[in-house]
């Protein structure tokens, strides 16, 4: 059997035995579609509503990546500033770990009386979630250089600039990407939270319509819609990340042989 | 003759007060053009230290350390530290280009010397792989080649066969030997292994526990090149002998004074 498919098929499997589960208890109990939908019912509610599911999760979409490039642009930059100062880290660590601690929504509802039904609140929420995995692990992977590569560049006369950019730089790549993924499973939960609290468009807004009137099959529906944007996402930084630094994953495949 | 290396009365402390610690004791060490020098001491009486001082990472705290006369270290020297230091996110090629490139040398340039250097140094076709894909004696003769390129010709060299099985580590004695030869190249070299050094070299210090002093300059008069067998002849072990007697001071006397006439 071929690697990939060893890697893929345990998964599936288990999927399906969950989804044929479901779809038999709804058999079995004779359940209400309206409350209980099957998974055939939430597939057929999605293709029906195709157009207007796409419509929307472009929406959410830009929400989610525009959210996810500022808050990884401003994360890599404070965890440069927070690895390279000192006075820097220490006065504002702490603050950072305080305002993980605010609940999201509420930030969000205040967003919205600041900035209206724009998508800007949406993006900030993204921004605020996204920021944090990534500038911890930009210090962390800062941090995890080894001094003796850094004398070796020395010896050769090499300036500052030219360690940060020749070693530093890559070594923490493979910590940051580990944040970035982190940053973007959870980027799809802060454009839904954004919206939740006010919006005219966006899976999230198509959500709360449809659970209001009770159609459970198009809310799974849209669930699942939401899950392939966050998987989808997620796979696309992994992606990336392959082709940012094959190195480390050669290596790392090596480790996994001996 | 002139110097290439020269070492003079230099001492090292570390810290302050009641935890400062003494490494280098008024150390002279002296390298000549294309000679071969070995380091011969104890583990932790100071050896890499010494190279720190000399390759310009650090100063010494009495004495002064010149490279060509010159006080002015960081970046005249190659100095290949105990692990091999390959970055991993760098081809081998560009690994030991890097030296030439951060001196200013330009890539396609850089990476064609590195291609010559890899081929003469047995890894031609290796280039184009990254450091995890290649053995462990390749990763050693890849670092050396890397400060080959890099060092103009002065070279400090700390245990770069220390990690490697006995049989490979003779294999790359007479390796390094013949590209020594062939070179131009001014080497001290840092070592445990008391055949190692007096194979080697040209002359032998024996150093003493920390505070390290130099307690034995062993001019070594054994014809080259210096097959393996080597090690078995009379005049080899004298020479043996006297090392061990300096680096193991308390031990009693292991050989018969027969033996060794005038140890
Ligand atoms: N930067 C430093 N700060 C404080 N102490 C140091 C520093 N560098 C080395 N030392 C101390 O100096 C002593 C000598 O270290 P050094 O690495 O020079 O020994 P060595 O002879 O190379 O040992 P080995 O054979 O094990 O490599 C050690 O006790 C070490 O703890
Ligand atoms: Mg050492």
């Amino acid at each position: 059997m071929p690697e990939w498919l060893k890697k893929t098929l345990p998964p599936l499997i288990f999927g399906l035995a969950l989804i044929l589960g479901w779809e038999l208890l709804t058999i079995i109990t004779d359940a209400d579609p309206r409350i209980y939908p099957a998974p055939s019912e939430v597939l057929s509610a999605l293709f029906s509503n195709l157009s207007e599911v796409f419509r929307n999760a472009k929406i959410t979409t830009l929400e989610m990546v525009l959210g996810f490039i500022f808050g990884a642009t401003i994360g890599i930059s404070l965890g440069i500033i927070l690895a390279y100062s000192r006075i820097f880290r220490s006065a504002v660590y702490p603050w950072l770990i305080v305002s993980q601690t605010i609940p999201i929504p509420a930030i969000a509802a205040v967003l919205v009386i600041w900035f209206g039904f724009s998508i800007v609140p949406k993006v900030l929420v993204v921004v605020m979630i996204a920021f944090f995995p990534i500038a911890v692990s930009t210090v962390d992977g800062l941090k995890a250089v080894d001094p003796e590569m850094v004398q070796l560049m020395r010896t050769f006369g090499a300036s500052k600039a030219r360690i940060f950019r020749e070693v530093r730089i890559p070594v923490a790549l493979p910590y940051i990407f580990t944040g970035a993924k982190v940053a973007a499973a959870f980027s799809v939960l802060g454009a839904v939270f954004g919206e939740w609290v006010g919006a005219k468009g966006g899976l999230g807004y198509l959500l709360l319509l449809k659970n209001r009137a009770v159609n459970t099959d198009e809310v799974f529906a849209i669930i699942l819609a939401l899950s392939i944007l966050g998987v989808g996402f997620f796979g696309l930084i992994v992606l990336i990340e392959r082709l940012t630094i094959p190195w480390y994953h050669k290596a790392r495949q090596l480790e996994g042989v001996q | 003759m002139e110097e290439r290396i020269s070492v003079n009365n230099v001492s090292k402390g570390f810290g302050e007060g009641e935890a400062r610690v003494d490494v280098l004791d008024g150390v002279d060490v002296r390298v000549g053009r294309h000679n071969f020098v070995s380091l011969l001491g104890p583990s932790g009486c100071g050896k890499s230290t010494l190279f720190n001082i000399i390759s310009g990472l650090m100063e010494p705290t009495e004495g002064e350390a010149l490279v060509d006369g010159s006080d002015d270290r960081l970046g005249t020297c190659g100095y290949m530290q105990q692990k091999d230091l390959l970055m991993p996110w760098k081809k081998i090629v560009d690994n030991v280009a890097l030296g030439l490139m951060v001196k200013g040398t330009p890539r396609s340039e850089a990476r064609r010397q590195a291609d010559d250097i890899l081929e003469r140094f047995g890894l031609g076709g290796f280039g184009h792989r990254y450091a995890s894909e290649i053995s462990g004696g390749m990763r050693q003769r890849a670092a050396l080649a890397r400060t080959f390129l890099a060092g103009d010709d002065v070279l400090l060299l700390d245990e770069p066969f220390g990690a490697l099985d006995s049989l490979t580590r003779l294999q790359m004695q007479s390796w390094l030997l013949d590209v020594w030869q062939e070179s131009a190249a001014s080497i001290l070299f840092i070592t445990h292994d008391v055949d190692e050094a007096i194979r080697l070299s040209d002359r032998v210090y024996v150093l003493s526990e920390r505070p390290a002093r130099v307690v034995l300059t062993l001019e070594i008069d054994l014809p080259r090149p210096r097959p393996y067998e080597m090690v078995m002849t009379r005049e080899f072990a004298e020479y043996k002998a006297q090392a061990i007697r300096y680096l193991h001071p308390d031990e009693p006397a292991l050989i018969d004074e027969e033996v060794i006439p005038d140890a």
